[in-house]
């Protein structure tokens, strides 16, 4: 699975196997889920879920496709998040306007964080994204007349009052999010990212410029984060450094991708969503629950590198 | 005041020097970017901070304390973090990078919840060594913290000899210049690998109970910790303990002077920033080998 080379288009074709039926069977049991009498808290969660499988699904269009681990995956949604926030809170602007706004600054900061992953390879760019998010919190902090500081900002419209009117809000930018990002993935564009992630030397050879490419992946990227990240603030009501622009959500991000499965984009949006819920499940053991989530995480990653995606992929290969 | 700054100063970098060693030489010979760092300096300040509330206060004791504890936590991490991940098949480079520095964030939140369920997620501090203070130029400095100094200075010093002039420290330099040429002459490189772990334990052991001693530290302030060692390494080159030495000073510096000229609250920004600049300009650091 991971003898993934540039000749052959069997891991596209792969890559189809949970998208095709099964996917359309998802989307309407998805919409029907909040119908069914579950309860609004648990509406909430899944909500939560589905911002952050969008996060997830991010992530893996710059790993999984482009090689570029980025650390900074709250870089791109504090900034799309902060935008929107900051925009709503002085009356400047209508909701839908802000988070259009918040998701163009996200692109901006995407053309930004790429800068340094035009020069910089494997754990020096991931250390450069890492930085960028301690940055942008200390700046928020320093401006924190603007941007309310440590304490965070809060946005005084709503989108929507019901719980589940925000869930299919939620649920509409993830299934955007992933037809987009599956599209391009399986696009030839797709294969020319993942030939530059694997071997830049020989993709730049055969006439591919990584420039336009991996600056095409991060704005992708951040276009969705960003967007995902502003609807997440109206959903919350307020922009804070702890949720928006914080190391160990990205961390958490990268958890849910490689829980999920790298390089499969679906399979991160499954692993958002069951970190979410699994936290939330966890959260009556206190501090405990923390524990248990990273133990669980450990385990994954070491007993099951390809992530729970990759156990039904070598399933289907066995038979 | 710039007196006062220049011993400030002093004081923070060795302790800086001595807590950015043991990472950077675990990066010089294996390779290995540990971001569970931070939490396993605030382990050991931890557990020693416990046994100095144990018994009565006895300064070897709670070294030895630290040290124990520095040392079961690096084996820990390089047992049931690093070997197991170096074991899985069929990863890439890249990804072998990326899952190495998840595992050991995973490792430091692991850490850093059990630490917090032990013994309460409070800063906690080990008393001073010694008490009072004297006076140099003016200013007036406590001799523990003199003392700190003169421990960090020592213990590298006493690395330095090790390295360079026994056989088993030799042995470690050249699996960090040529790991496969050294499997070639025999030496069994596992071995080194544990031994560079035991080294690390041991020197993260002492800064901890320093820092401990100095700052104070709380689980949850491991990765801050790790932070600032991480820029102080990248600054001066990952794997070169000399440029690591110095850029504990230039950071040390800095961050003093930032903290008593313009606040304390921003001091960590100007060393963020140098970082992103010499990451971008020069990503092999002051003095890095690529």
């Amino acid at each position: 699975m991971d003898d993934l080379t540039v000749s052959s288009p069997s891991p596209l074709r792969r890559l189809s196997v949970p998208t095709s039926g099964v996917a359309w069977l998802a989307v309407p049991c998805l919409i029907a889920l909040p119908f069914v009498g579950i309860s609004e808290y648990a509406i909430g969660i899944f909500t939560l879920g589905l911002f952050f499988a969008v996060y997830a699904m991010g992530w893996d269009l710059l790993f999984g496709y482009a090689g570029e681990p980025n650390f900074g995956a709250t870089f791109l949604i504090g900034v799309g998040a902060y935008s929107a926030a900051m925009l709503n809170s002085n009356g400047i602007a209508p909701p839908w306007i802000c988070i259009l706004a918040g998701a163009a600054m996200s692109v901006a900061a995407g053309v930004l964080l790429a800068l340094p992953a035009l020069r910089l390879r494997g754990p020096y760019f991931g250390l450069v994204t890492l930085v960028a998010v301690l940055i942008l919190r200390q700046l928020i902090i320093l401006f924190s007349h603007q941007t309310g500081g440590e304490i965070g900002i809060a946005v005084p419209e709503v989108l929507a009052l019901s719980p589940i009117a925000n869930y299919e809000i939620a649920l509409g930018c993830a299934i955007v999010s992933a037809g987009v990002f599956i599209i391009v993935a399986r696009s030839p564009f797709g294969l020319i990212l993942q030939a530059i992630g694997q071997d830049p030397l020989n993709a730049q050879a055969m006439g591919f410029s990584s420039v336009k490419y991996k600056l095409a992946a991060f704005c992708y990227s951040a276009l969705f984060s960003g967007l995902a990240g502003a609807l997440m603030t109206f959903y919350m009501g307020t922009a804070s450094l702890n949720i928006f622009v914080d190391a160990a959500v990205g961390v958490q991000i990268i958890i849910a991708a490689i829980i999920g499965g790298r390089r499969t984009i679906i399979g991160p949006a499954i692993g958002g969503v069951f970190l979410i819920v699994l936290g939330e499940y966890m959260r009556p053991f206190g501090r405990l629950s923390e524990l248990v989530v990273a133990v669980v995480a450990l385990l994954v990653l070491l007993f099951l590198p390809n992530g729970l995606l990759g156990l039904v992929k070598l399933k289907r290969r066995a038979h | 005041m710039l007196t006062q700054l220049l011993i400030s100063g002093f004081l923070i970098s060795a302790i800086y020097a001595l807590a950015t060693t043991g990472f950077t030489l675990l990066y010089g010979v294996s390779g290995i970017l540990n971001l569970a760092h931070g939490t396993t300096l605030a382990t050991a300040g931890i557990v020693a901070w416990y046994v100095a509330g144990l018994t009565s206060f006895d300064p070897v004791q709670v070294i030895l304390a630290g040290v124990t504890s520095g040392v079961v936590v690096g084996l820990l991490t390089y047992a049931l973090i690093v070997r197991p991940i170096q074991r899985l098949l069929g990863l890439s480079e890249t990804d072998e990078h990326v899952f190495m520095l998840v595992g050991t964030l995973l490792w430091t939140i692991i850490l850093q919840e059990a630490l917090a369920n032990i013994f309460g997620d409070v800063p906690v501090s080990v008393p001073q060594f010694v008490s009072g203070v004297v006076n140099i130029f003016g200013v007036r400095t406590p001799i523990s913290s003199l003392l700190v100094a003169a421990i960090s200075w020592g213990l590298l010093g006493a690395l330095w000899l090790y390295v360079g002039f026994t056989k088993s420290g030799r042995s470690l330099l050249a699996a960090s210049i040529n790991p496969r040429g050294l499997v070639l002459c025999g030496f069994n490189l596992a071995l080194i690998h544990r031994v560079v772990w035991t080294i690390y334990g041991l020197l993260a052991g002492v800064a901890g109970v320093l820092i401990a001693m100095v700052h104070g530290v709380s689980p949850s302030g491991g990765l801050e910790l790790t932070a600032t060692a991480f820029s102080i390494v990248i600054l001066g080159g990952l794997g070169s303990v000399t440029g690591s030495l110095i850029a504990a000073n230039v950071i040390g510096y800095i961050e003093t002077a930032t903290a008593y000229l313009v606040g304390p609250s921003l001091r960590s920004l100007p060393s963020l920033i140098i970082l992103v600049a010499v990451l971008y300009f020069r990503p092999q650091g002051l003095f890095g080998r690529r």
